[in-house]
């Protein structure tokens, strides 16, 4: 077992990235028929799960990856998918490339008295060329996956530079498009902010579709028991003064922070600024400092901050009072409980209207559900939210 | 990239060979080692960290960064890398990034500068040809010159101010930066920055939670005392460097220490003053540092909110750590305006919060920016008497010579050391009424001859022996006719070291535990209140009887931070303290 040198926040290694098999083939296999939008907070790994994918790839799979925040405009876009396959692409179809480069990024838009097509207005056709030349690049016997990172991103871009008919719009030719290339074309979003949460904005900006509901919805999971454990020895046996119970502590952080592995990174590092082993005490001490210095080092007011944002006045009241309520207990806490304990506080409260809101809230990653003897139960997804949140809000 | 040889420049160390460097590096030999490793791991292997050095200025952020580019360039040990790496080192104040093709263009210019590659220059002017024509053309060009000229190699990005860079690019700036470093993960990045701000902290930013962030820390008083060694060796002051090993050198920078705060660079300004004759010439340089600061300061309050401007202003006239309510109520916010504020405040190091059970108190990060405040305000008053009070407290008493009780037992004092023993043998024996009687007789006969150190020594005994063996009541009684008596011979100015070192061993033991202490507190303020000099041991005193009688920790924050520092180590509480008569001057 390799040892690994603490790296939170960083790139790592394809063959460092521990774990994460079952999800992988999970994804591969939804992609075989169809595509993947993979949700998940941000630095929880899921841009290295797609790189993973990405590097080792797949039988049958050609795999283009491309990180959309840089994207403010639809032409942009155009030139973006062009260079992220310009290697795949042929001595016309770069020809095609270099011509549409120009087209979109020079100014004037005029010859002599002629005028220029403005290319802007022409995106849809560029856009569905540009796809149709990368299918055209490809073996025809693969399918091919465009990875596009933080799309809900590009989107609030686009929406921001140009209007909210931009992103509605691309969105309905994205979907249009693996229709008509439905065979072998495949789409992996990925984002931080929830794309549920950008669509809905986009719908209450005028946008009745829901442009991917033939598109797959995964969120990457916490990393399991085993997983982490794993990360955490490699992670302590690369310190200059391993502990002396590796795997003791290594358990300790699993419990501490669950299976986030940014903070297990983070963890370690702290641990290895000691100068000497570390002992569970100090991985307690560390993982307090997470949820209780006055500075909130890690941002964890976000949780409590982000449903001001995004959830109406009402839906906000209720999703903070059943957080509270989960958070007050330790555990998971069954649903019938959960609604009595909700009522008590706020009387009146139907039973639909607590299940429909830990519906959304497990869509927002703040819970996550377990089945137990035929009994649901809630719990907080992430045990270092959940800490956060009984100290800071209770 | 050259450097000068200019020795020493204490704004710039920048400037400084790697030699001068090195030498002048103290205190942070495993962070070095430990930073290094990463970005030799980023060169050598597919994993890239990304790097930030936080500490408010002066902490020996470009130090640290111009050292560890020094040893990439050049030490053995990191050979491999350097074959691997390609270097864009910024300059400390990149002013004028508004972008990031203007990000890509200033780092093409350092890798000229560092490798004097032709066709890239060449490059960088079609940028700028390019841009005639459309801007999107030339960040393309910038883009690909850059992936091109790296190659299968690892770009090591340093770069300072990394807040203000982030500022300059902006939403979107930033944006296509980290997503160019997705899409071409041929980065590693060592930057500082004096400060977490929100583009890294927030969810919401795109760099958030990107870098390894590591804290330069304030140097202690080793760490110190190291620094201003090797700089006096540096300068080939061996007279001076040798100064400083002896408790005499120590106890001036201690002196020093406890204005600094752990300042690395206020420790190098300082330096020019370990020289003097002794303590009493710290003011004057301390003030000309202050000059030096005060724009960097108002600097950083001019970048706050307003409200938050109020609130740090209202902290540098209080210096003393304050519960949130009174900050909301003097700063006439409400209390969760004001307690969000502050949080912000202390996510940006200005203030730090000291909890007591529920409560939080805030005060300013650096004691400094008070103290350049009241400076340019003309309020240099707190500044002297705290000097004044380290003068006395680091001053080293010359004891009397063996055998001179023995000799005062017998003979009529017939000379001033055993004129003094006699004192001392009265207060121990007798009683400090009696003892005063003896110094009645010392002072007309000997006032002249007398060494005043020795003086100083004998009286705080006098006192400490009173206390000890009569009760602090009593000897508070006869405190004022000390006074009086030291008056009619001019020798009242004696009364602040007197009670300085006395402070200093009362703290030290249990004694302050005794339950007459709090009883002899109004005595003693009004025996010394009214003294010049004598106000702030009297407070000092006051907060530790308090504190030992209660443990109440509260009490202590009454006392601005350089304040409480010195008491908690006159206590035995802080790590860096000396034994009795250790480090003084």
């Amino acid at each position: 077992m390799r040892p690994l040198v603490a790296n939170p926040g960083g790139r790592l290694n394809v063959e460092d990235i521990i774990g994460r098999e079952q999800e992988i083939r999970r994804y591969w296999k939804v992609l075989e028929r169809q595509g993947l939008v993979l949700g998940a907070e941000r630095r929880l790994g899921k841009t290295h799960i797609v790189w993973k994918m990405h590097a080792v790839g797949r039988q049958g799979f050609t795999t283009f990856y491309q990180d959309l925040e840089q994207v403010h405009g639809l032409t942009e876009l155009v030139r973006a998918l062009y260079r992220a396959v310009d290697r795949q692409l042929s001595g016309l179809a770069k020809a095609k490339r270099r011509a549409i480069d120009a087209w979109t990024t020079l100014v004037p838009k005029k010859l002599g008295d002629l005028e220029l097509p403005d290319a802007s207005q022409n995106w849809k056709f560029l856009l569905s060329e540009a796809v149709k030349d990368v299918l055209g690049a490809v073996d025809p016997e693969d399918k091919v996956v465009l990875i596009w990172d933080e799309l809900p991103l590009m989107l609030y871009n686009l929406q921001k530079h140009e209007g909210p008919e931009s992103p509605i719009q691309l969105m309905d030719l994205l979907r249009s498009l693996r229709q008509q290339h439905g065979e072998r074309l495949r789409f992996l979003f990925t984002g931080s902010i929830g794309l549920h949460l950008v669509l809905k904005s986009l719908r209450a900006a005028g946008n009745a579709n829901d442009s991917v509901n033939d598109m797959q919805h995964e969120t990457v999971p916490p990393m399991s028991e085993l997983e982490s454990m794993e990360l955490a020895l490699r992670l302590l046996s690369g310190l200059e003064s391993p502990p002396a119970d590796a795997e003791q502590l290594a358990r300790h952080i699993f419990q501490a922070l669950g299976g986030f592995p940014y903070y297990i990174h983070h963890m370690v590092d702290r641990l290895g600024e000691l100068g000497r082993p570390p002992t569970p005490a100090d991985v307690t001490r560390v993982a307090d400092q997470l949820v209780t210095a006055d500075d909130d080092p890690a941002h964890l007011a976000y949780y409590y901050e982000r449903i001001a944002t995004y959830y109406g006045k009402e839906e906000k009241d209720l999703a903070l009072l059943v957080l509270d309520v989960i958070a007050a207990q330790e555990g998971a806490v069954p649903m019938d409980s959960l609604i009595n304990q909700v009522r008590l506080k706020q009387g009146g409260l139907r039973d639909e209207q607590v299940r429909e809101l830990c519906l959304l809230l497990r869509r927002d990653h703040y819970l996550t559900l377990e089945k137990r003897d035929g009994t649901s139960l809630h719990d907080f997804r992430w045990h270092v939210v959940k800490r956060w949140w009984r100290e800071n809000r209770l | 990239m050259t450097r000068g040889l200019v020795n020493s420049s204490r704004f710039s160390p920048g400037n400084l060979s790697g030699e001068v460097l090195e030498q002048l590096f103290v205190g942070r030999a495993d962070l070095m080692k430990q930073l290094l490793k990463r970005i030799h791991l980023s060169a050598t292997r597919e994993e890239k960290h990304y790097l930030l050095l936080v500490g408010p200025r002066g902490m020996g952020k470009t130090h640290f960064v111009s050292l560890a580019y020094h040893k990439l360039k050049s030490d053995p040990a990191y050979a491999e890398a350097r074959e691997r790496l390609k270097i864009a080192y910024l300059k400390e104040e990149e002013w004028g990034v508004a972008s990031f093709l203007d990000l890509l263009v200033r780092l093409l210019q350092a890798l000229v500068a560092e490798y004097g590659n032709t066709k890239l220059a060449t490059g960088i002017e079609q940028i700028y040809e390019d841009f005639k024509r459309s801007p999107a053309t030339a960040l393309h060009r910038a883009e690909t010159l850059l992936i091109d000229y790296v190659g299968q190699d690892t770009l090591l990005l340093i770069c300072e101010n990394l807040e203000d860079l982030f500022e300059g690019l902006d939403d979107e700036g930033q944006k296509r930066w980290r997503a160019f470093i997705q899409e071409h993960p041929f980065w590693t990045i060592l930057a500082t920055t004096p400060a977490l701000f929100a583009g890294i902290q927030l969810q919401s930013s795109p760099f958030y939670n990107f870098f390894t962030v590591k804290h330069l820390e304030r140097i202690d008083f080793d760490t110190a005392l190291e620094l201003l060694h090797q700089k006096a060796l540096l300068d080939g002051r061996k007279k001076l460097a040798d100064f400083l090993l002896i408790p005499t050198g120590r106890a001036r920078v201690r002196a020093i220490h406890h204005l600094a705060g752990g300042n690395h660079r206020v420790y190098v300004i300082m330096y020019d003053f370990l020289d003097a004759e002794s303590l009493e010439g710290l003011v004057s340089p301390f003030m000309r540092m202050a000059d030096d600061l005060i724009p960097y300061y108002q600097d950083r309050l001019r970048q706050l909110a307003p409200q938050q401007r109020k609130i740090v202003e209202f902290l540098c006239q209080e210096a003393r750590p304050i519960a949130v309510k009174d900050i909301a109520t003097r700063c006439l916010i409400s209390p969760s305006v004001a307690a969000k504020q502050l949080s912000e405040l202390s996510k940006i190091r200005f203030v730090v919060g000291n909890k007591v059970g529920r409560e939080s108190h805030y005060e300013l990060a650096e004691p400094l920016m008070r103290i350049c405040v009241d400076i340019k305000d003309n309020r240099t008053e707190h500044l002297k008497v705290f000097v004044e009070l380290l003068r006395h407290w680091y001053t080293r008493r010359k004891p009397r010579a063996k055998g001179a009780g023995a000799r005062a037992r017998h003979l009529y004092p017939s000379d001033p050391e055993s004129a003094l023993a006699e004192v001392e043998v009265l207060a121990d024996t007798v009683g400090l009424g009696a003892a005063l009687e003896a110094l009645k007789r010392l002072l007309t006969n000997w006032s002249e001859q007398m060494d005043r150190d020795m003086l100083v020594d004998t009286l705080s005994r006098t006192l400490q022996l009173e206390s000890q063996l009569r009760g602090a009541v009593a000897m508070a009684r006869q405190v004022s006719k000390l006074r009086e008596l030291l008056e009619r011979h001019q020798q009242a100015d004696l009364l602040p070291p007197v009670l300085t070192e006395a402070l200093k061993a009362w703290l030290l033991g249990e004694e302050l535990a005794n339950a007459e202490w709090p009883l002899a507190l109004p005595s003693l303020q009004q025996a010394l209140g009214d003294q010049p000099g004598c106000h702030l041991p009297l407070i000092l005193l006051s907060v530790a009887v308090r504190y030992k009688h209660t443990g109440d920790e509260s009490i202590l924050l009454e006392l601005p931070l350089e304040q409480r520092t010195l008491l908690l180590e006159g206590m035995g509480a802080s790590s860096e303290q000396g034994g009795e008569g250790a480090d003084t001057e």
